[in-house]
């Protein structure tokens, strides 16, 4: 309405060509290939060795009719997608043979997320992803390659309604956050890909073992038997160092520049070195803020901070959005203060679980490496001292898992303290975001008056995420309960039984 | 989480779920006999054949007589103005609070033999999960549907 008005006062110019249907830059059609490429590839693939055995004439002549028909459907599929602006409304058509129009209103949008990966930067280009509160994986709209001015156009039209009043944009100065190089590096170098990337290719290696020609493990054996154990501990350090370097590239790739801003109603973060991502997170979607200390990070005291989102980020890696990827435990506080005021009070202190319970801690996390013990000790006694240490590790993290674990319950507010096997997690959300809580108790838990408590949150996947505490004072759940309870009868029904 | 709720479900579940269980030892039994009669055409051992009764004959008393009863006195609900408590498990005791203002929908559902005991499952779903109270008479779950989604409806705040 507010809209319409406008627009007769001050037809601005950057409107009207909204208002016209337009087609995405000719190079959607590039990505549309490469799209339906990698889908179909590995399925795809195989058909393709077996025609190449068979011959190599029909391979070919396979290959040119699929690639001529990707081609063909790639560029009508472009032809016939449009969209424009009109009456309020988002409209976007599209399809060859059967026409598809979708239209959204404006008010309905929640975010818009602008990237760019390197051939998009190339070209001057970037992908949009529009989305409403409808749940669902991906984007609903998704423009795969527009022209960067025309992106800023659409987003200005697109979120120019929600605030009517301030159209003579206003240079706000929104506070701002960005990582610096240094702490970049000290979140890759403590990222703990190194484990991850060792344990792949150890994977990969286990795969294609068969493939390499025993030549090569001849010739290898022959050079490490010539110069001996120093140059094979030396190259294995260089591996893992190699390693190392690695999940720093990665880490400073993805979190490259990362920069986050409070806005209005939004926090805007922006990262990548060569891809650009821009993602919107408005505040009324966050479920749950947590504060994330992976083991490598503990004794450095560095953290993490993540969000729970309703609907996710377009991220597939992540489900969990890093609002900031690495900070000083001290500086959390400010940052939250700062950034996200209504979660400024998470609370480091905790109510510990009960003594009771640390015993099955401490059974849960001995249970595995007792059952190797058995097959060690009968089949490989020399090595039963391995299975002992592991055992013992394990043994000292389930204490761990139970002295650290915890909860800290406030008037509006609970904050979960919750121990993994390589993280501590530290998670606040607020009473009205609990979808539903649950109380499980076994017959020996009943019996010890010690149960497990669960909190259901919106999740990033429409499946929700469950938070458990395990093992906690049976008694501290029910004053959870009765928080969380928006029926206060609880003495009224006990009298009633009694 | 106070007191455990009030209300018991429907008493015929317990029949619904023997029925149910018995399909299934049916089959066990239909196994049972068919080990029976190739051990007899064969002449194998007759040991394994016994060991396998005695299996068949606990799995009955097991399944089909006593977790039906058990089930059935641990399953409660009870309806407030504002809140669901459930309470079930037989081996591991749960009970859940799920808020009205959260319950997105509420379902009845009915297999063919909850119909022959006219009975029917409630299922009720937020935004994060799905909680199903089994084996409510037909006219108990109809009215317990339309209770909860008229009650649902009151107050819808932001996500």
């Amino acid at each position: 309405m507010m809209y319409e008005e406008d627009k007769q006062v001050t037809p601005s110019p950057q409107r009207t060509s909204l208002e016209h249907a337009r087609r995405l830059h000719p190079a959607a059609i590039f990505f549309n290939l490469i799209k339906v490429l990698k889908e179909t590839i590995l399925g795809l693939g195989v058909g393709l060795i077996i025609t190449l055995k068979e011959s190599v004439i029909y391979f070919l002549i396979f290959v040119a009719v699929f690639l001529v028909l990707l081609i063909i459907s790639s560029f009508l599929s472009w032809l016939r997608f449009t969209y424009r602006v009109e009456d309020n409304e988002l409209r976007i058509e599209q399809g060859v043979f059967v026409r598809k129009k979708r239209y959204i209103s404006i008010n309905r949008i929640h975010k818009i997320d602008v990237t760019a990966d390197v051939v998009h930067r190339i070209f001057g280009l970037v992908k949009v992803q529009i989305d409403t509160a409808s749940s669902g994986d991906g984007a609903e709209v998704d423009l795969s390659a527009i022209k960067v001015t025309q992106a800023a156009r659409l987003r200005r039209a697109l979120k120019n309604n929600k605030k009517t009043a301030e159209q003579t944009e206003e240079r706000v100065v929104y506070p701002k956050k960005r990582i610096s190089w240094g702490s970049l590096f000290i979140a890759g170098s403590t990222s703990g890909t190194a484990g991850f990337l060792l344990v792949m290719m150890l994977a990969i290696f286990s795969q294609i073992e068969d493939l390499i020609p025993t030549s090569v493990y001849k010739s290898a054996y022959a050079l490490f038997i010539e110069s001996g154990i120093v140059f094979f501990i030396a190259s294995v350090i260089f591996f893992l160092f190699l390693l190392w370097l690695i999940g720093i590239a990665g880490t400073m790739i993805r979190y490259g520049r990362f920069t986050i801003e409070k806005r209005e109603n939004e926090l805007f973060i922006k990262r990548g070195l060569i891809e650009t991502k821009e993602l919107t997170i408005p505040f009324d979607r966050i479920q749950a803020i947590g504060v994330k200390q992976s083991l490598i990070r503990c004794p450095l005291k560095y953290v993490k901070v993540t969000a729970v989102v309703a609907g996710g980020s377009f991220d597939k890696q992540e489900a969990f959005p890093v609002v900031f990827p690495l900070m000083k435990e001290t500086e959390v506080a400010d940052f939250l203060e700062e950034f996200l005021p209504a979660y400024a009070h998470i609370s480091p202190e905790k109510n510990s679980l009960a003594k009771r319970g640390r015993k099955y801690y401490l059974a849960q996390s001995f249970i595995l490496p007792a059952i190797a013990l058995v097959p060690v000790w009968i089949f490989i006694p020399n090595y039963v001292w391995a299975v002992l240490l592991v055992m013992a590790i394990c043994l000292w993290n389930g204490w761990v898992r139970h002295r650290n674990s915890g909860y800290h319950l406030d008037d509006k507010t609970i904050t979960l303290h919750i121990r993994h096997v390589f993280e501590q997690e530290t998670v606040m959300m607020y009473h009205r975001r609990v979808q539903a809580m649950e109380k499980k108790q076994h017959r020996l838990q009943q019996w010890e008056k010690i149960a497990t408590m669960q909190l259901s949150l919106i999740g990033s996947d429409g499946l929700g995420t469950h938070y458990h505490v395990k093992h906690m004072e049976a008694m501290d759940i029910d004053i959870i309960g009765d928080w969380y309870s928006r029926e206060k009868v609880e003495t009224s029904l006990s009298d009633k039984l009694e | 989480m106070r007191q455990q709720p009030g209300n018991n479900i429907a008493r015929d579940a317990i029949k619904a779920w023997r029925i149910t269980a018995s399909t299934y030892m049916v089959v066990l039994w239909l196994l049972i006999i068919a080990g029976g009669v190739v051990t007899f055409i064969f002449d194998f051992t007759y040991i394994y054949s016994v060991i396998s009764i005695i299996i068949g004959v606990i799995a009955i008393l097991i399944f089909v007589l006593l977790i039906p009863k058990i089930r059935y006195r641990r399953w409660r609900y009870e309806i407030y103005e504002q809140e669901i408590y459930i309470q079930h498990g037989i081996l591991i005791m749960t009970r859940t609070i799920i808020p009205m203002i959260r319950v997105q929908h509420v379902d009845t559902k009915q297999g063919p033999i909850l119909k022959m005991y006219k009975l029917a499952t409630v299922s009720i779903s937020t935004a994060a999960t799905t909680h199903e109270i089994p084996a409510l008479y037909e006219k108990d779950a109809s009215e317990l549907r339309d209770r909860i989604s008229a009650l649902a409806m009151v107050d819808e705040d932001d996500v």
